[in-house]
């Protein structure tokens, strides 16, 4: 266990700085986004007030969130883009480079399921980082809000609905529902782990794997793709399209952790 | 521990921030409404849902609501996905979901609303299916298969047979009603052609022995010009389960789509001819023309009307802005009962914005002209369709403002009915 975590660890050193570049970066972005539309919306509520015309709505937080959708989305698809590509790094960054890292942490005196747990660890980590932050980020940009905005333009909105208003929130990385966060977070944690034993697959067996790798990504791909599509309206009941779903997803991520462990204890080589 | 400083860190503001986010602060804090009684019986409310959006504060949510309170139901790709209870909950009827409870092997795989009989001795599930041949301008043919559940002894019966048809280009066929008559089950099936009249055929199966006994085209009667075509629309049994020893047709004679001299989109509807209204006896095999019912006052524009059939009752129902009018024709006796008329007059200044009729019952859903302006809640009436007594009158009211400021607590606007048989 301790070895496990001193791993987890040495995961997260290595990355910190770009974890932290990614986080300046969407807070930089995003706090532009809210003061730019703020201003935009303050404009059209003094203009209108000028002209007399009429009583213009006051806004809301969320009013700004849903504004500046590209300003929140783009720096949350860089860090996407980053983390992605990221989990072929945290392999292939020991194979590559001068001193092949990868010799000394294979004669670690440790098992090598923990390497393979602690740098899956470290990306949900870096994944779950993001998502806090992004909580926070939206919880500080609402006080500056409040800061820039008088309160004749301003009214109230709640969090929920500032989180709602953004369609990259909404629908993939913070859903209202506690089941949605379950069900797309427990999707892509199978995701790191199937594309760890892919990268596992091509450096065990290189060319072959290659195909190997391809290969097994679709199995479970189709696997977990056939367990989405069951219809409730077709032969099975719902309970128990729900137990074959939960099924079909341990017995890949059974399967994954078990051949990805074999591959990384037994045929690996650097 | 000081050097694990950062992952420490890490993991305790993940902990922390999603825990509360999804404790505390996910939640919408929708308002709960209720629909709430002004008069009459609270029971005649049961079978009715109102639903529409709540749009106070950013977004908009749909809600539904009825006399047990309300709930947030989103039509979204999750909910197909996650939270369809496919047919185990229908929002139309009732004894569907009893069906599934209690025989669940039978049901199985079986959600076909109209093919679907039952009674105190059998459950009988029917399906029909167009297949077409290797030249499917040469052959076609039609197949039935029944199951069969004896109540009693709960054996399963499977029983099938097969049918070549005329050839056509585009065809499909499905059941429209499944009756039993004596030691016979009806199977009603609707074969649609493009750009012809459909077909109605009736085939009958031997109850017992499962053998297909004849099959019926019925005469419905045929366009009296080339360029003209038949739509039937079929009135069976308003509860797709229950015995009905009849159905009913409405048959009109329309020009063909795509014949006509639109000139605009809205010159685009088929002028029709005529109407015809048939009723068909399962056990003698007649069919005959009946009366067409309704008649409205005059002035009146009708908006929308409806026919229904309930037990021996053909029940056709008008609607105007400000009235409805029920025509109702005892089918065994032959005879038309007086019209009945409910006038908004009766019962506020609002506007008839949807009607319906079921279970011996016309609900009414009334709105003010402007509604969307005002935010003001609609009026749910529910009358007796045999003299068009008024027995419940109720509103959705607020129950919980759920901590939304009071100036959204009205942003809610239903405008759909719902229902249940």
């Amino acid at each position: 266990m301790n070895r496990y975590v001193k791993l987890v660890h040495m995961e997260v050193h290595r990355f910190r700085y770009v974890l932290f570049g990614m986080m300046l970066l969407t807070a930089i972005w995003q706090t532009i986004g809210v003061i730019y539309y703020a201003k935009v919306r303050m404009d059209g509520w003094r203009e209108a007030a000028r002209l007399g015309n009429y009583a213009p709505r006051p806004f809301s937080f969320a009013d700004i969130i849903g504004d500046s959708q590209f300003w929140f989305a783009l720096p949350i698809l860089i860090s996407i883009t980053v983390l992605g590509l990221y989990i072929f790094l945290i392999w292939y960054r020991d194979w590559i480079g001068r001193d092949k890292f990868a010799y000394r942490m294979f004669a670690l005196p440790t098992a090598r399921s923990n390497i393979y747990l602690a740098k899956a660890t470290a990306i949900l980590l870096f994944v779950f980082s993001m998502v806090s932050f992004q909580l926070l980020l939206l919880l500080l940009e609402r006080q500056l809000f409040n800061g820039i905005v008088p309160s004749d333009y301003r009214m109230s909105s709640l969090f929920s609905e500032a989180v709602a208003a953004n369609r990259v929130f909404e629908l993939p990385l913070l859903p209202l529902e506690g089941v949605r966060f379950v069900v797309y977070y427990g999707t892509g944690i199978l995701a790191v782990f199937v594309l760890f034993t892919a990268i596992l697959l091509e450096r065990c067996y290189r060319w072959l794997g290659i195909v190997y790798a391809i290969l097994y990504v679709a199995a479970c791909g189709t696997a977990i793709g056939f367990a989405a599509n069951l219809n409730p309206y077709g032969y099975f009941y719902p309970s128990e399209i729900t137990a074959i779903r939960l099924g079909i997803y341990l017995v890949v991520m059974g399967v994954t952790l078990a051949l990805g462990f074999r591959l990384v204890s037994k045929k690996i080589t650097v | 521990m000081k050097r694990y400083a950062i992952t420490l860190a890490l993991v305790v503001f993940i902990a922390a921030s999603l825990t509360t986010f999804y404790a505390y602060g996910a939640d919408l804090h929708l308002p709960e409404y209720r629909l709430q009684t002004i008069e009459g019986d609270p029971v005649e409310a049961a079978a009715l849902t109102l639903s529409g959006s709540y749009v106070g504060g950013k977004g908009s949510y749909s809600i539904k609501v009825s006399a047990s309170g309300s709930e947030r139901y989103e039509p979204s790709a999750w909910n197909q996905w996650m939270q369809n209870e496919g047919p185990l909950t229908s929002p139309m009827y009732s004894d569907f979901n009893a069906l599934y409870e209690k025989h669940s092997g039978f049901m199985r795989g079986k959600v076909d609303t109209y093919s679907f009989y039952t009674d105190e001795d059998s459950l009988i599930f029917a399906k029909a299916a167009y297949t077409k041949g290797r030249d499917s301008l040469q052959d076609g043919t039609i197949r039935w298969s029944l199951d069969s559940l004896d109540l009693a002894s709960g054996k399963q019966t499977h029983y099938w047979d097969e049918q070549q048809l005329e050839p056509a280009s585009n065809a499909y066929a499905y059941v429209v009603d499944v009756q039993k008559a004596g030691a016979e089950v009806h199977v009603l099936t609707n074969v649609n052609r493009v750009n012809q009249t459909n077909e109605i055929i009736d085939k009958v199966f031997d109850t017992i022995t499962g053998d297909p006994i004849r099959s019926i085209r019925l005469p419905l009667g045929e366009p009296s010009e080339p360029d003209r075509e038949l739509q039937i629309m079929v009135l069976a049994e308003e509860k797709p389960t229950a015995a009905n020893s009849r159905v009913l047709f409405l048959v009109r004679e329309q020009r063909k789509n795509g014949m006509g001299t639109a000139a605009t989109a809205s010159d685009t509807a088929p002028a029709v001819f005529s109407e015809k209204l048939y009723e068909y006896q399962y056990a003698s095999g007649e069919v005959k023309e009946l009366p067409l019912v309704a008649g409205t006052e005059e002035n009146n524009q009708v908006t929308s009307a409806v026919l229904s059939l309930e037990g021996e009752t053909l029940i056709a129902l008008q609607k105007m802005e400000e009235s409805v009018t029920i025509d109702r024709f005892d089918l065994s006796a032959g005879l038309a009962q007086p019209q009945v008329t409910i006038k908004t007059s009766q019962l506020s200044e609002k506007t008839i914005s949807q009607a319906q009729v079921a279970n011996g019952r016309v609900y009414l859903l009334l709105q003010a002209d402007d509604y969307f302006k005002n935010h003001s809640m609609p009026i749910a009436i529910v009358a007796d369709a045999t003299d068009g007594r008024i027995l419940y009158k109720g509103t959705p009211a607020l129950v919980k403002a759920n901590g939304r400021p009071d100036d959204q607590l009205d942003d809610v606007w239903l405008s759909n009915m719902l229902v249940l048989r």
